[in-house]
């Protein structure tokens, strides 16, 4: 596995469209109770997210930030569903970080 | 028989009625396109909400307020989702038809139903009647959006959340039109509230995979369920919404074609019988000239 890093299929939805679709190895998201990283094969978990910013690390190590409010999270089998009431600013540009 | 410039009259305004019937035709048609993005920009997130509602019922049994009725309390709150504007067929009085029947269904049945209406037309209804109505929303009941979906089931979820002594309500009923196909719409009646979560079993727990995933909750089950379940029942609400204002759109259409058709069918009927009276005054002109030359050739004999 350590050859091929697993991979998170995100999605991410606001209440009247879907904000972004596609692959990452890192997702940090504002859960209710601080800022909560996920990786590839985390447990099954349902968590309530407050306003924040969601971090999506790409595989290619680009970074996209999307600035939500409340919603809630789910994952399982690596797969992410961010559901949000609302997306207010997007960073689409792609930012280049150090891994 | 009626003189040539009264046909001529007439056929000239139907012939403007029949433009703006076409007009309207094709304004409906260019809407749904809008609605139906509107549609399925709504559908991730309430496919999201939909997943984690199932996948939470499968997990524990859900204790919480919104799932579990409080039968005691007779009061209901019915919600009919009306148009704004007219011409839009059987639209809006086959919804406020099956809303008093509903009505008075729940009151044979010893509830006290609570009115709350959205669409100008519906509003105008009760207002005309002087009909105690709770609360009424107005505007974009053809693009519905998030905004106002968000208000009616906020407003809605209150009054359901309120205790039984300050007037809350014990159950939700939404009147709404389903949109089957461009022909065919249906009026539902929908109780929302308290939610019912056995659709799972069934079918769709058969299609599920045997082993669920144990989830684990942050911070809890029930902050999970709080955030959730309102979330669930305003997508829910947002569903009606858009689906009444497709089937609104729909309706829209098809009764303007049929009125354009039939300000069409009316012109050919006019025209036919404005040539009948111009040739029969033609016809009388030249039996009045030879009945006159005739009675002039016959002086000179």
């Amino acid at each position: 596995m350590a050859a091929e890093k697993s991979r998170i299929a995100v999605t991410l939805a606001a209440s009247d469209r879907l904000v972004w679709q596609g692959e990452a190895v890192r997702v940090s998201v504002p859960a209710a109770e601080g800022s909560m990283g996920i990786l590839a094969d985390h447990e099954p978990v349902m968590a309530a997210t407050d306003e924040g910013t969601v971090v999506v690390t790409r595989p290619d190590n680009t970074q996209l930030r999307f600035e939500v409010n409340n919603g809630f999270i789910s994952f399982d089998s690596n797969k992410l569903t961010i559901a949000v009431e609302r997306c207010t600013k997007e960073q689409s540009k792609a930012t280049k970080q150090e891994a | 028989m009626a003189s040539q410039l009264a046909y001529k009259a007439r056929i000239a305004s139907t012939a403007s009625l029949e433009k703006i019937f076409n007009a309207q035709e094709m304004i409906a048609s260019s809407r749904i396109a809008k609605a139906r993005d509107v549609a399925l920009g709504a559908k991730p997130y309430s496919d999201a909400i939909f997943d984690a509602v199932q996948a939470m019922a499968q997990h524990s049994h859900i204790v919480h307020p919104i799932v579990t009725a409080e039968s005691s309390n007779p009061n209901v709150a019915v919600l009919a989702l009306t148009a704004d504007r007219g011409m839009a067929g059987a639209y809006t009085s086959s919804i406020i038809r099956e809303t008093e029947a509903l009505l008075g269904r729940l009151e044979s049945e010893g509830k006290k139903p609570k009115l709350y209406v959205y669409g100008r037309r519906g509003v105008s209804y009760y207002r005309y009647r002087g009909r105690d109505v709770a609360q009424t929303w107005e505007g974009h009941t053809d693009a519905p959006g998030v905004e106002i979906a968000e208000t009616i089931s906020k407003t809605l979820l209150d009054a359901y959340m309120t205790p039984k002594e300050e007037g809350g309500v014990s159950e939700l009923y939404i009147v709404f039109t389903e949109f089957v196909n461009m022909v065919v719409q249906k009026v539902r009646i929908l109780r929302m509230l308290p939610v019912s979560l056995k659709r799972v079993s069934g079918q769709a727990a058969q299609s599920l995979p045997a082993a669920q995933p144990l989830y684990s909750f942050e911070p809890s089950l029930d902050e999970v369920l709080d955030r959730v379940l309102p979330k669930y029942v305003q997508s829910r609400i947002h569903e009606c919404l858009l689906t009444s204002a497709a089937s609104e759109t729909a309706s829209r259409q098809n009764a303007m074609h049929t009125a354009t058709d039939n300000a069409r069918g009316l012109i050919d009927e006019l025209t036919r019988k404005l040539n009948a009276t111009r040739q029969a005054a033609i016809t009388q002109e030249l039996t009045e000239i030879i009945g006159s030359a005739d009675a002039l050739n016959n002086d000179k004999e």
